[in-house]
């Protein structure tokens, strides 16, 4: 090959190599760029390095073939030579002709050898300009990238008036109705059904004076919120369950309460029927009873190899533990179901260590102790039967209003958030100490300390969105006051009372 | 020989020749380039132009020049085959003895001038056909052959068709070139007619001879071509073939189209024409530059031309952009470089016409002094 073709060779070469460079690079910054923006976009975001990786892997798939598509060989670079030097083939028929020993084939190279000597490679403006392109846009498309904000996905959306149709009012009148007719204790089964015509009342409003999407999503939140706060304030186990899993010997018992009640979800279906909740609650009776029976049997054995004054004093220091954490759940003056059942179950406990010593072989005592351990079942399954049965209605009744309102579930508050949120490892689903500073979430007291979270709620009396603290706040001074007057039915006085109490506490002085 | 020695001997033989042609005819420089080129191919050349334009004169220089032995033959109707190839006649020998001997005839020459050859009858026009091609006469079964370098230069009057038998297909394919002779500008009249108050008489002077004219020949056969160059001087011709299926645009104003010998023709004088130029290649330029020579007398336009006035030189360009269009759009897409590529060879046509304009006007002002001076000796 001749001397100086060879060099016009490595100086094509070498601008193939860096054009091909120049655009797989401009291709992969583009490529992070446009991702980087659609991300934004879509209130989507991915680790930094994605962005990295991205482009340095679409530079390479673009760039690399690129060059082997583009890269010159002989004839390329002879007939760009011979188009851009006007040089009528002659470099062409040079490569062409190589080998060839003709005449004036060697004369024609020799000549054209020379003529390539004078030529100095240069890059035209117009094709500098063309390859410039790439970059810039890809520059421009990565500074777009990073310069624009994210969008938030609620900001700025519009919040249309919310129209409630016939089906949904039919629904919710079905679902009061259901409640109605349903096992809940009465005054429950009262107040429940009474939030929800209460909610009805709310969603049914003129064409001008309609409530916004946001604005709906947030009254059926609130109707969620207070029957799940109603429903659980009625619900006793997992206090008492909490507090006797802290003795080693009642443990087991405990366990059986928490999880007995809890059964029914364990087939993982929903809750969407009446029906179901009675078909549910029928097995889970089953499974209460089963569980209790086991666990008071393995609460028994703890005494089998004691007699006499080892069995005594097993006793003596067992039921003063139990009375101590009885004690604490707080129920004794509330006259709760199972608090009397396990009340009953610790005086069982005490009678048999009064006897023991008292003549009664150490066989009869045992089968005192068994005695108390199934009446504890018999009785306990029909107390937790009752609050399963609750927790079951709660779950159809979020069912039943996701279902009417086409609000996700998830959108609903949780409701282990509502009744024992601020509760930490030492009370674990207790309601709080009213002098525990611990307890500083689920509600709201104003002046230093806030308590509850602080969620953006609509305030129907502001027109507004504030803050969740503050406002319940407000809230319970009224209710209070409608209290102090005498306006609220006493059968619902309690359910209201016990409701704030779990939220706060207890209630704060407001310190000045 | 050194081949340098060679391609300096051969450019050197072309300027002697086209030096000593224009001591005898003014201007016409594409005419003398195109016939020394088919000469120098050992193509056949028919001139065609209105009385007067210095088609004989041409003819005859060049025998003078290229030192051939020359003969005129001056067609017309009456005209015999055996007038032009000869004939057997009896004649006595010192002995007394009737002997049949053959007369060669003015064709038994190695430049023979055809003048009006169609004037002659179709069946005289025929008798020059084996001789064009094959450079041999056969008469009464006797083939003779005739010496190389051999050529036929034609003339015909395009004015006077009354009398005259337009030359079959087949003779006029064994023409390599037919060359249009143009009435001359003010500028070359004024020269001739400056030139010819000196003298009427041609003054060339022998440059070169046979032997130089066929070692000419066979270098300019080792010019290489280049495979796509050679691919376009085929493609053109094919495209004058409007039944075939790659037909062009243009192919719609063609009746019949170009025979093979016009892309064997279209190679080889653009092999010389390419040395003639100082070129040791050949190029798109050569086979443009020589399509119209090469084909005009080969493809019959049809009345689609005739009904938009179009000639065939007209059609010829028009086949030239046809073919060189695809043949942009299959380079492009291999290199990228077409619009780049087509836009040279446009620059260096223009640029090569504005020279050549150039070097004519020169050219002229220079035998007009030399005239003056003359004169006025």
């Amino acid at each position: 090959m001749s001397e100086n073709f060879g060099k016009l060779k490595k100086f094509f070469k070498r601008y193939t190599a860096i054009k091909c460079a120049v655009c797989g690079i401009s291709v992969g910054l583009f490529s992070a760029g446009a991702l980087l923006l659609i991300l934004k976009l879509c209130s989507a975001e991915i680790f930094a390095l994605y962005y990295a990786l991205v482009g340095i892997g679409v530079s390479a798939a673009v760039g690399v073939p690129m060059y082997f598509i583009l890269r010159p060989t002989d004839r390329k670079i002879a007939k760009r030579l011979d188009a851009e030097y006007g040089l009528n083939e002659k470099v062409q028929t040079m490569i062409a002709f190589g080998g060839s020993d003709g005449e004036v084939a060697v004369i024609q190279r020799e000549t054209t050898d020379a003529k390539l000597g004078a030529v100095r490679p240069r890059l035209r403006f117009t094709e500098i300009l063309k390859q410039a392109v790439a970059p810039v846009l890809a520059c421009a498309m990565l500074v777009a990238g990073i310069a624009v904000p994210s969008v938030d996905s609620g900001a700025g959306t519009v919040d249309p008036p919310y129209e409630v149709t016939e089906d949904q009012f039919a629904g919710l009148r079905q679902l009061i109705k259901d409640v109605k007719e349903s096992h809940m204790e009465d005054n429950l089964k009262a107040s429940v059904a009474s939030v929800l015509e209460g909610l009805l009342e709310t969603i049914d409003r003129d064409e001008d004076d309609m409530m916004t999407d946001s604005e709906m999503v947030v009254t059926v939140c609130t109707a969620v919120s207070v029957i799940d706060g109603l429903i659980a304030s009625a619900d006793s186990y997992i206090v008492i369950g909490g507090e006797l899993k802290k003795s080693q010997s009642l443990e087991k018992i405990a366990l059986a309460v928490l999880e007995g009640v809890t059964s029914y979800k364990a087939d993982n279906t929903r809750i969407k029927t009446l029906v179901r909740v009675n078909e549910k609650s029928e097995r889970a009776d089953a499974d209460i009873k089963t569980m209790l029976t086991e666990s008071t049997e393995e609460f028994n054995k703890q005494f089998d190899e004691l007699h006499d004054d080892g069995l005594k004093s097993a006793l003596v220091s067992l039921c003063s533990i139990f009375g101590e954490l009885l004690d604490s759940t707080g129920y004794a003056e509330k006259n709760d179901g199972l608090y009397k059942v396990f009340e009953v179950f610790l005086a069982d406990l005490k009678a048999v260590a009064d006897n023991v010593g008292n003549g009664y072989h150490t066989s009869a005592l045992l089968k005192q102790i068994a005695n108390a351990g199934s009446k504890l079942t018999n009785d306990g399954t029909t107390v937790l039967g009752v609050q399963a049965y609750n927790c079951m209605m709660d779950e159809f009744i979020r069912e039943c209003l996701s279902s009417i309102f086409g609000i996700s579930l998830s959108q609903f508050p949780a409701n282990s958030d509502v009744v024992y949120s601020g509760s930490d490892s030492d009370n674990p689903g207790g309601p709080s100490d009213p002098d525990d500073d611990k307890n500083n979430s689920g509600g709201a007291g104003d002046g230093d300390e806030l308590y509850g979270s602080n969620d953006i709620i609509y305030s129907p009396s502001k027109d507004d969105y504030v803050q969740y603290g503050p406002e319940l706040s407000d809230y319970h001074k009224i209710v209070l006051d409608h209290l102090d007057r005498n306006n609220v039915p006493d059968e619902y006085r309690q359910f209201i009372t016990n409701y704030f109490d779990i939220l706060y506490g207890g209630i704060k002085e407001k310190k000045n | 020989m050194e081949n340098s020695e060679k391609v300096k001997k051969f450019s050197e033989s072309i300027s002697k020749i086209t030096d000593e042609l224009h001591k005898d005819v003014v201007g016409q420089d594409d005419i003398i380039e195109n016939v020394i080129v088919a000469i120098i191919a050992g193509g056949n050349v028919l001139l065609e132009g209105v009385p007067g334009v210095g088609k004989t004169r041409l003819v005859r220089s060049l025998g003078r020049v290229l030192r051939l032995p020359f003969s005129r033959i001056q067609f017309t109707p009456d005209l015999m085959p055996s007038d032009v190839t000869g004939t057997n006649v009896i004649e006595k020998d010192a002995n007394g003895n009737m002997n049949t001997v053959f007369r060669k005839g003015p064709i038994f020459a190695n430049l023979v001038l055809a003048d009006e050859i169609n004037r002659a009858t179709p069946k005289t026009q025929s008798a020059m056909l084996e001789v064009m091609q094959e450079h041999k006469v056969t008469v009464a079964k006797q083939t003779y052959k005739l010496e190389e370098p051999f050529f036929v230069l034609a003339t015909e009057n395009p004015i006077e068709q009354d009398g005259t038998y337009p030359l079959p297909e087949a003779q006029m394919d064994r023409f390599m070139f037919k060359l249009v002779v143009k009435f001359p500008s003010v500028e070359e009249l004024a020269g001739i007619v400056n030139m010819t108050q000196i003298t009427l008489e041609e003054t060339a002077e022998p440059v070169v001879d046979g032997k130089t004219i066929l070692e000419m020949r066979e270098l300019a056969k080792s010019v290489p071509v280049l495979d796509e160059v050679l691919n376009y001087a085929v493609t053109l011709v094919s495209n004058t073939h409007p039944e075939l299926d790659s037909k062009v645009p243009s192919a719609k104003y063609i009746k019949y189209g170009a025979s093979p010998r016009a892309a064997q023709a279209l190679i080889t004088c653009a092999k010389v024409r390419a040395l003639m130029k100082g070129n040791y290649n050949v190029s798109y330029e050569d086979i443009n530059a020589l399509a119209g020579p090469v084909l005009r007398h080969r493809i019959k336009i049809n009345y689609n031309a005739i009904n938009e006035k179009l000639s065939v030189d007209d059609v010829i360009k028009m086949l030239i952009d046809d073919t060189r269009k695809p043949h942009k759009l299959s380079r492009m897409f291999k290199d990228g470089e077409a619009d780049e590529a087509s836009e040279h060879e446009e620059e260096d046509e223009k640029s090569t016409a504005k020279k050549e304009k150039k070097a004519k006007k020169e050219k002229l002002k220079k035998d007009k002094g030399e005239n003056d001076s003359q004169a006025q000796e």
